[in-house]
C-alpha cells in the first residue's frame, strides 16, 4: 500500500480488513471491563471539609508561643501529614473504641488505610475523605478523624499554653500549700511561745535589764571604794595621827573628841613638863590620862575599821546579789530575742509565698483567657454523610472506558499490523506495490485437507467457487495479451516455493481444457516435480527424457482423464535442469507442442531459488506470477518480478492464491461467482450480470476460434 | 520373506568359497523364514567384476544344488553394482546384472564414505533407460549418515532405498542404526536385504529384523518391505517387452 495520500476510505478499508482484530480487542477490553466491574468489591467514600483559619490571635501575653505555628509556609501539608500519621490514626482508633463506634473494625491501620486528606485548591479548606467497603464504618471514621483533628489542632495550637497553665496551676498549688503551712506554723509558734504581744515584753525585759546593769555597777563601785579604804587603813597603825587623814576616821565624832582631849592633855602635859619633873605626881597623872585617851582612840579607830569592814561585806553581798539579778535578766532577754528573730523569719517567708502565689494566680487567669481565644481557629465546614452509592465500581464509566480503549487500541493495532505486514494480500497491493496487472485470486481451500483434493479441484469439484476462480483466471489470462495476440504458451511461476504454482497450473490447464481447447500441461519443475502424482502418472518418461532425446513428444505427453488435457511429466530428474530447459531442444519441444495443442501451460520451480523459470520465461507467450496471499513479502515478490523482467519475460499478471474469506474479506464480495457457475453448469439458468457474461463469452469465442 | 541382498553365490566375491558353504547359508536362510533370495554378488567394485552371464550361470548351478539338496529356497539373479563409469555401457550391452535380470532395477552400491558427485547424473541416465536405481544400504554411507537430507534428493530422482537388516539390530554401529530407523520412520525404506556373506559371519537371517520392523512400523509395513516391493521387482516387465507400460511406483 502506498504510504502517501491515505484517504478516509483507506482507513475504513484497513479497519474493515482487520475488523477481527478490532472486534477482538474491543471484546477483550469490554469483557475485561465487565469482569473488573463484577470483580470489584463496592467501595464507598465519605467526605468532609475542614476550615483552618490561619489568623494569629492578638494576644497580650504569650505571643511568642504562636509565632512558629502560624508563620509556617507549608502549614497545610504539615497538617495533612499529621492527619495521615500513624499516631493520629491510633488516636482516632482509640477515640472510636472509647466511643464504641466502628464496631471494633476501626483499627489504626484501617483508619490510616481509609483516610485521604487533601487541600482544596486556593482555599483554607482541607478535604477529608475516607474510602472503604463499609459505608457506615468509613463515615464514622471520617467523623472521628475530623473530631480528633479539631481537638488535636486545638490541643496542639494551645498545647504550650495549656502546658504552662497546668504547670502554673501545679506551682500555684504547691505555693498555696506552702503558704498554708507557713501561716499555720507561724500561728503555732505564736501560741507555743505565748507571744500575744511580743513587742511589749521585749521592752519590759530590756528596761529591767538596764536597771539591773546600773545596780551592779553601783554595788561594785561601793564595794571597790570600801575595799580601797580598808586596804589603805590597814597600812596605817591605829595610833598613828596620819590615820586622821582618812575621812571615815576624821568624821568619826568619838575619835574627834578624843583627839581634842588628847590635844589638851598633851598641852597640859607639855606645860607641866616645864614646871615639874617627870615623876611629879602631876606629871604621872597627866601621863596616865594621856595614855587612856590614846588607848580609847586606838579602840575607836579599830571600831571605825570594823565598821568599814562590815560595810564592805555588805557592799560585796549587795554587789553579788545585784549581779545575779542582772545575769538572770540578761538570759531572759536573750531567749526573747531569739524568739523574735524566728518569728520574723517565719512571717517573712509566709509573706514571700503569698506574693508568689498571688502572682501565679494572676498568670493562670491570663493563660486561661488566651486558650479560650484560640479555640476558634479550626472548624468543620461539612461533616461526612454516610454514602448510599459506592463510588467504585462505576459500571457505566468502566464499560465506556473499556469500549473506548478497546476501539482505540483495536484500531491502532489494526493499523500497526497493517503497517508491519508488508505481505501482498489484496488486489490493491498487486496494483500499487508490485505494479502488475491482477489476474484473479484463488480462495483458500479450507475444506480440502488432502493435497490430492486440491490439486485438481477444477476437475473434481467443478461447481465450487474455487473452480470458478480458476475459470476467472483463465479468462483474465486469455485477455491479458495485447489485442491481436493470443496467449498460447503460459508459464506459471512464483517468487518463492510453495506459493501454488503447481496447483494453479494444473487447474488453469483443466479450466482451459474445459473450455474446449486442447491443452498440454508440462511439468517443467525438474526439481520437485509433482504433476505426475496429481494425475497418478509415471514420471519415468517426460520432459527430461524428451529433452535428452530419450523419448518422443508422443511418448512424453500422456493423455489424462480430463478431456482435452494431456500432461507431460517432468521425467527423471536430471542433474542439470536449467541447462536442459535452456537448450535448443526445449524451444523445439515448445514449438512442436504449439503445433499439437491450443494451449500449453508450464509449471516451474520458484524464480528466486533457481534460474529455471527465467530460462523458460522468454520462450513463452506470457508468464503468470502466482503469489501466496499474505505469506510473501512485497520485496520477495518484487525480486522475482524483477528477475523475470530482466530476461524480458512478458508478465501477464498476478494470481493471488489462498485468499481467505475472513482475512480481507471485504473485497471478496466484489466478485460474482454465481455467474461462472451458471456458465459451466450444463444448461444453467444464468443469474450472473450481463457485463461479466460478455467477458466470458468473448473468451469462449476466442477458444472456439483457436480450436 | 524375500531377501533382496545376499552374497550367496560361491566363489564369485567375498561370499562363500565353496558350494557347500552356499548350501549351508541357504539352509540357514530357509530355516529363518527366507523363501526367496536375491543373489547379489559385487560387481565393478574394483575387486570383483561379475558380469550378468556369470551371475546367471552361478545362480543356475546353485539352484540345481538346492534342488538336489531339497532346499526350497528360491534363488533370484541380481548383482550389487558399484558406482562406475562403465555401468551404462554394460547396461547397454546387456552385461550388467540387474535385479531379477529384468533390466528394470539396479542394486547400486556407493563407496561407504561418500556419495559420488556423478550419482545424480548416473541416476538420471539409469532412469532414462527405464532402470530404477535401488540404493544398497544407504544407512551405512558416511555422507548420508551425517546429512540424511541427501537421501531425499536420491528419492526425488526416483531411487529406492534398500536397508541392510543388520543395521536395525546395530550390527553396523549406532550411526547406521539411527539412520536406518530414521528412514524407516520417514517411510523412505523400500526394501530389506540381509547382505549375507557366510554362514556364521554375516549370516542370512532376517526374522529378528522383521520383528523389529513390525514393532516399529507395523506388520503392514513389514509386509511391504519383505514381500510386496521385492515382488514388484520380481514381476517387473522387462523394458521394451511390449505394452510400453511404465513400472509402477514402489509402494511406500
Ligand atoms: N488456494 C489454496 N488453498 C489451500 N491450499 C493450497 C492452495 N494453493 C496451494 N495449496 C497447497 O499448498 C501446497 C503448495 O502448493 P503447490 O504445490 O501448488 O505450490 P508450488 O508453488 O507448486 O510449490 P513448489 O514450489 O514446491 O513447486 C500444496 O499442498 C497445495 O495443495
Ligand atoms: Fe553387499
Ligand atoms: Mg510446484
Amino acid at each position: 500500500m502506498e504510504e502517501s495520500e491515505l484517504g478516509l476510505r483507506d482507513y475504513l478499508r484497513v479497519v474493515l480488513k482487520r475488523l477481527w482484530v478490532v472486534v477482538t480487542v474491543v471484546t477483550l477490553f469490554f469483557v475485561g471491563a465487565a469482569f473488573q466491574t463484577w470483580r470489584t468489591i463496592p467501595m464507598y467514600r465519605a467526605a468532609s471539609t475542614i476550615l483552618i483559619e490561619r489568623q494569629t490571635p492578638r494576644l497580650t501575653t504569650l505571643d511568642e508561643l504562636y509565632k512558629s505555628t502560624a508563620a509556617s509556609v507549608d502549614f497545610y501539608s504539615t497538617e495533612i501529614r499529621l492527619m495521615q500519621s500513624r499516631s493520629f490514626a491510633e488516636r482516632v482508633a482509640a477515640r472510636m473504641a472509647a466511643a464504641g463506634s466502628g464496631g471494633g473494625a476501626a483499627t489504626a491501620g484501617a483508619v490510616q488505610g481509609a483516610l485521604r486528606v487533601s487541600t482544596v485548591e486556593n482555599s483554607r479548606l482541607l478535604s477529608v475523605t475516607t474510602e472503604g467497603t463499609d459505608p457506615k464504618l468509613i463515615t464514622e471514621i471520617n467523623n472521628a478523624v475530623v473530631d480528633a483533628y479539631i481537638e488535636d489542632a486545638l490541643a496542639r495550637r494551645v498545647g504550650d499554653v495549656r502546658a504552662l497553665t497546668t504547670q502554673l496551676a501545679k506551682e500555684a498549688e504547691d505555693l498555696r500549700k506552702k503558704l498554708d503551712d507557713g501561716e499555720r506554723s507561724l500561728q503555732e509558734f505564736k501560741e507555743k511561745n505565748k507571744l500575744a504581744t511580743l513587742g511589749e515584753q521585749a521592752n519590759v525585759v530590756s528596761t529591767k535589764l538596764d536597771e539591773l546593769a546600773s545596780g551592779v555597777t553601783a554595788a561594785e563601785k561601793e564595794r571597790r571604794s570600801l575595799d580601797a579604804t580598808l586596804d589603805a587603813l590597814k597600812q596605817v597603825p591605829a595610833d598613828d595621827p596620819k590615820i586622821l587623814t582618812f575621812l571615815e576616821v576624821r568624821e568619826n565624832l568619838g575619835i574627834a573628841a578624843l583627839r581634842t582631849e588628847e590635844g589638851k592633855l598633851q598641852q597640859d602635859w607639855n606645860e607641866a613638863a616645864k614646871k615639874y619633873r617627870p615623876k611629879h605626881p602631876r606629871m604621872i597623872a597627866l601621863q596616865s590620862r594621856l595614855e587612856t585617851v590614846r588607848k580609847a582612840m586606838v579602840a575607836e579607830v579599830k571600831n571605825v575599821i570594823d565598821g568599814l569592814r562590815a560595810r564592805y561585806d555588805a557592799a560585796l553581798r549587795n554587789e553579788e546579789k545585784t549581779r545575779q539579778a542582772f545575769e538572770a535578766q540578761s538570759g531572759a532577754k536573750l531567749a526573747n530575742d531569739r524568739l523574735a528573730t524566728a518569728y520574723a523569719s517565719l512571717s517573712r517567708e509566709v509573706e514571700t509565698t503569698r506574693a508568689l502565689y498571688q502572682n501565679l494566680v494572676k498568670r493562670i487567669q491570663e493563660a486561661a483567657v488566651t486558650s479560650s481565644v484560640d479555640a476558634n481557629n479550626v472548624s468543620v465546614v461539612d461533616r461526612a454523610l454516610q454514602p448510599t452509592v459506592p463510588f467504585r465500581p462505576q459500571p457505566g464509566t468502566n464499560m465506556t472506558l473499556g469500549l473506548v480503549l478497546g476501539v482505540v487500541l483495536g484500531v491502532g493495532l489494526a493499523f500497526l499490523i497493517e503497517h508491519l505486514d508488508n505481505s501482498v494480500k489484496t488486489p490493491e497491493d498487486v496494483d500499487t506495490a508490485l505494479k502488475l496487472p491482477y489476474l484473479g485470486h484463488v480462495p483458500m481451500m479450507e475444506g480440502k485437507s488432502d493435497e490430492k483434493d486440491r490439486d485438481r479441484v477444477a476437475f473434481t469439484d467443478v461447481k465450487s467457487h474455487i473452480s470458478e476462480s480458476f475459470r476467472g483466471i483463465r479468462t483474465a489470462v486469455l485477455f491479458s495479451a495485447p489485442a491481436g495476440e493470443t496467449v498460447r504458451t503460459v508459464l506459471v511461476v512464483s517468487s518463492g516455493p510453495r506459493e501454488g504454482k503447481t496447483t494453479t497450473s494444473i487447474n488453469l490447464a483443466i479450466a482451459m481444457a474445459q473450455a474446449g481447447n486442447r491443452v498440454l500441461l508440462i511439468d517443467a519443475d525438474l526439481r520437485r516435480p509433482r504433476i505426475h502424482k496429481a494425475f497418478a502418472a509415471d514420471d519415468a518418461i517426460g520432459l527430461s527424457s524428451l529433452l535428452v532425446g530419450e523419448s518422443t513428444l508422443e511418448e512424453a505427453a500422456q493423455k489424462t482423464d480430463v478431456e482435452n488435457l494431456a500432461i507431460m511429466p517432468s521425467g527423471p530428474i536430471p542433474p542439470n535442469p536449467s541447462e536442459l530447459l535452456g537448450s535448443q531442444r526445449m524451444r523445439e519441444v515448445l514449438a512442436r507442442a504449439r503445433e499439437r495443442f491450443d494451449r500449453v501451460v508450464i509449471d516451474s520451480p520458484p524464480v528466486i531459488a533457481v534460474t529455471d523459470a527465467c530460462v523458460l520465461a522468454p520462450l513463452v507467450d506470457g508468464v503468470v506470477l502466482v503469489v501466496r496471499a499474505a505469506h510473501i513479502g512485497r520485496d520477495v515478490v518484487g525480486r522475482g518480478r524483477d528477475l523475470l523482467r530482466a530476461v524480458k519475460a512478458r508478465i501477464l499478471g498476478v494470481v493471488l492464491n489462498g485468499i481467505s474469506q475472513r482475512r480481507g474479506g471485504y473485497y471478496y464480495g466484489a466478485y460474482d461467482y454465481s455467474y461462472y457457475q451458471s456458465e459451466d453448469a450444463a444448461g444453467g439458468g444464468g443469474k450472473g450480470r450481463s457485463s461479466k457474461r460478455s467477458g466470458a463469452a468473448a473468451a469462449a469465442a476466442v477458444d472456439k476460434e483457436k480450436a | 520373506m524375500i531377501d533382496l541382498h545376499a552374497h550367496v553365490l560361491p566363489g564369485v566375491d567375498d561370499g562363500p568359497k565353496e558350494p557347500a558353504d552356499a548350501l549351508a547359508m541357504a539352509r540357514k536362510a530357509w530355516a529363518d523364514g527366507i523363501r526367496t533370495q536375491f543373489a547379489t554378488p559385487h560387481t565393478l567394485n574394483g575387486a570383483y567384476t561379475t558380469p550378468r552371464s556369470l551371475v546367471l550361470r552361478k545362480v543356475a548351478e546353485l539352484r540345481e544344488a538346492l534342488r538336489e539338496e531339497g532346499i526350497g529356497l528360491e534363488l533370484v539373479p541380481g548383482g550389487e553394482v558399484h558406482v562406475h563409469e562403465s555401468i551404462l555401457d554394460l547396461l547397454a550391452s546387456g552385461e550388467l546384472p540387474t535385479l531379477a535380470d529384468r533390466g528394470r532395477h539396479l542394486l547400486l552400491e556407493f563407496p561407504f564414505e561418500r556419495v559420488p558427485g556423478v550419482v545424480p547424473d548416473l541416476l538420471f541416465r539409469l532412469r532414462l533407460k527405464g532402470v530404477t536405481p535401488v540404493i544398497a544400504h544407504p544407512e551405512r554411507n558416511d555422507e548420508l549418515q551425517s546429512s540424511p537430507k541427501g537421501v531425499e534428493s536420491l528419492l526425488r530422482q526416483g531411487a529406492w532405498m534398500q536397508v541392510t537388516g543388520g543395521s536395525f539390530t546395530g550390527d553396523f554401529g549406532t550411526a547406521a542404526r539411527d539412520l536406518a530407523f530414521l528412514l524407516l520412520d520417514l517411510d523412505q525404506v523400500h526394501l530389506i536385504g540381509s547382505d549375507a556373506h557366510g554362514v556364521s559371519w554375516r549370516p542370512p537371517l532376517l526374522a529378528a529384523v522383521r520383528d523389529v520392523i513390525v514393532r516399529r512400523a507395523g506388520a503392514e509395513r513389514a509386509r511391504r518391505l519383505f514381500e510386496e516391493n521385492p515382488r514388484r521387482i520380481l514381476e517387473a516387465r522387462p523394458r521394451g517387452a511390449g505394452g510400453g507400460g511404465m513400472p509402477a511406483a514402489p509402494a511406500r
